[in-house]
């Protein structure tokens, strides 16, 4: 599963698969890492956590949606969402009419994967936009035509830009 | 025969918790006492009988000697314990207490009121000839006394509260044309603190050790020292880090034994029993100037427990049951070194604004040569009405050296989450070399401040952070976690707010 973690002033595109004791993770990005985890959790909200061989422990909450991660004399908080559940969030035009996409962060456009006129599928790549040395794919909401592209690559947009539209 | 029938605590938090565990192991049954919003507190679980004696605010509930005195009444206790802060040094609830029949487990009421207000206690100092710094003896009258005297002793000075502590009424002051403001606003802010505008002047000494002496002494007569105690670790005149023995002790023979006696002469001119502290101010060559006398048990007490292996709530109830302090002077040793850190909910990055609210997480270390003071449980709301300690982490061990990296090794060990504490301070303060090397005076936190940086989180934890938040927000969790109640209201951070003003 594709997750979106921000956490320490960063967004991390994070990936997570397997179950229980076999854990598989990705952070994508200029510096991938990945590697193989356990996780289990020892009493509620506390979780033991073999990275590789490396043992930490991790004591988590969650308020108001976000995540309170408590690890070795530290603290840090971090927002998450599942990616897929984005994707697929049903917008309140889904299925009919044209469908703004618009930027999650400020950013660097690095790749246009579409032009007007390009026939996509829903979760199919639009765009690469890299914020805080991070790359994250902006995919589409819906199946359709791009009608619209309101940027170009190497063109550094804030918050909230429209991007694309899907009719 | 049982020392006393039963004890009530006059106290919450860490030291409230620290003596019922002594009265349990003495046989004692205890009462604690607790305000409306410590129903749930750790005291009043802990505690055979629990009394409640009013609103939150502690100046309804805590500060109200009378209330305190009918709850001991009531349940059949006969000594009270003021443990420290709130009415410990209160001669008035002392008298009080004796008047009803009660013991009040410390100096009498009359040394207290004589050694409480440090103009009076540095007249005692002053008679027995101990040193002491060259000020004023008595409140400062009017401005023009002030200059005089000022600029007799010389600049730069030092303004204080006589009624005070914890630095509030504290003022330094650089030159002549800072004097006024500089009185008018200790002044005030003592009246606010203690009730009591009088302020007094005395020299400022550079770069000076706060080092204090602990004594004992029974109600027949027999006093002893327990040694030193560096807390030179402080901000704002309150104390964070503290150890015994003092560095000093081991760069300059005989200290130790040279304060010890000057500690023990105050203590006897003023006729003093059970357990008291003298503080002290020493400059670097270990030239020592006594401040003042804490007349009551001390936060800190627990490094002079561990290096001398004594327990001075055991004494301190024995002695007020009458019996005779069987330890002589030349008994007491002194081993190794304990290290104690103040565990407070205050945010080190944010100015050491208090941080209340719910523990969602709390766990304690423990293993060899650990030993935690703790007020708090997982699941506990830490008030704002009262002082934001937690807990207090001591330490021992075999030399200084040892007992730094044990206290590193138990930091790691905490697990504190929900709020905010000052725990990452501590690991960095263990690590500086300064520290390290003992080369400590009172300025020591506010330059190590200036120059600190919160510590980021490990990369590995990171990930382990997210590996574990990823894996509860899918649906791959076994457990997930319940939502925790919502972070504190903007009412609750505005009265916070209000309360520092």
């Amino acid at each position: 599963m594709k997750f979106s973690v921000e956490a320490a002033s960063e967004t991390f595109e994070f990936e997570l698969g397997g179950g229980g004791a076999s854990l598989e993770y990705k952070v994508a990005g200029p510096n991938e890492v990945s590697g193989e985890a356990s996780l289990v959790p020892v009493s509620p909200g506390v979780y033991s956590v073999l990275l590789g061989t490396e043992s930490i422990t991790v004591n988590l909450s969650k308020t108001e949606g976000q995540y309170e991660a408590a690890c070795g004399g530290r603290r840090l908080f971090l927002s998450i969402a599942d990616k897929r559940d984005r994707a697929e969030r049903p917008r309140a035009d889904a299925g009919s009419g044209p469908v703004e996409v618009r930027a999650q962060m400020p950013g660097k456009i690095i790749t246009l994967l579409v032009q007007p006129g390009t026939e996509v599928a829903a979760g199919q790549s639009l765009l690469v936009i890299e914020a805080m040395k991070m790359q994250n794919e902006l995919k589409s909401p819906k199946s359709g035509i791009v009608s619209k592209l309101y940027v170009s690559e190497g063109e550094t947009v804030p918050a909230n830009h429209r991007l694309v539209v899907i009719e | 025969m049982p020392l006393f029938k039963k004890i009530l605590v006059a106290n919450r938090g860490e030291i409230a918790v620290r003596v019922i565990r002594a009265l349990r192991e003495l046989g004692i049954p205890s009462v604690a006492v607790f305000s409306e919003v410590d129903r749930a507190a750790l005291h009043v679980q802990m505690a055979d009988d629990a009394v409640p004696i009013g609103p939150s605010p502690s100046a309804q509930s805590y500060l109200v000697g009378s209330r305190i005195i009918e709850a001991a009444l009531s349940t059949g206790a006969d000594a009270i314990h003021p443990g420290y802060g709130f009415l410990s040094e209160n001669a008035g609830f002392a008298e009080a207490c004796s008047t009803a029949g009660i013991k009040f487990i410390g100096p009498s009421w009359r040394s207290i009121e004589r050694m409480g207000s440090k103009t009076g206690a540095r007249r005692v100092a002053l008679r027995v000839g101990a040193p002491v710094v060259p000020g004023t003896e008595e409140g400062i009258q009017t401005l023009k006394e002030a200059r005089t005297i000022a600029a007799r002793i010389g600049y730069p000075v030092l303004l204080k509260a006589s009624a005070g502590g914890g630095g509030k009424g504290m003022r330094r002051v650089d030159r002549q044309g800072e004097l006024e403001s500089a009185i008018r606003s200790a002044s005030s802010e003592a009246e606010r603190a203690f009730g009591s505008r009088e302020v007094y002047l005395e020299k400022l000494i550079e770069q000076p050790r706060h080092i204090e002496v602990q004594v004992l002494g029974d109600e027949h007569g027999h006093l002893i020292h327990l040694g030193e105690r560096e807390c030179s670790v402080q901000r704002r005149h309150q104390k964070v880090i503290e150890e015994c023995p003092s560095p000093l002790s081991s760069v300059v023979p005989g200290l130790r034994s040279s304060i010890g006696e000057a500690a023990l002469k105050i203590a006897r001119a003023a006729e003093y029993f059970n357990a008291g502290t003298l503080e002290f101010l020493a400059d670097q060559s270990g030239n020592f100037y006594f401040l003042e006398m804490n007349t009551r048990l001390q936060v800190e007490h627990p490094v002079t427990e561990w290096a001398t292996g004594m327990d001075l709530v055991h004494w301190q109830i024995r002695i007020a049951a009458g019996e005779r302090l069987t330890v002589k002077q030349e008994h007491v040793q002194w081993r190794g070194c304990a290290m104690e850190c103040r565990l407070y909910a205050e945010d080190p990055e944010n100015n050491f604004f208090p941080s209340p609210g719910r523990l969602v997480h709390y766990a304690e270390p423990g293993g060899p040569g650990v030993r935690v003071d703790g007020g708090v449980y997982e699941g506990w709301t830490v008030p704002i009405e009262y002082d934001p300690l937690l807990a207090k982490l001591t330490v021992w061990g075999q030399t200084r050296e040892i007992a730094i990296e044990r206290m590193r090794r138990a930091l790691a060990e905490y697990r504190v989450g929900g709020i905010t504490t000052n725990l990452a301070l501590f690991d960095a303060v263990m690590r500086d070399e300064a520290f390290r090397a003992g080369q400590l005076d009172t300025g020591f936190l506010d330059r190590f401040m200036r120059n600190w940086k919160a510590p980021e989180m490990p990369e590995n934890a990171l990930l382990a952070s997210m590996i574990a938040a990823a894996s509860n927000e899918s649906k791959l969790a076994q457990t997930k976690l319940a939502a925790a109640p919502s972070a504190p209201s903007a009412w609750r951070t505005n009265a916070i707010r209000g309360l520092l003003q």
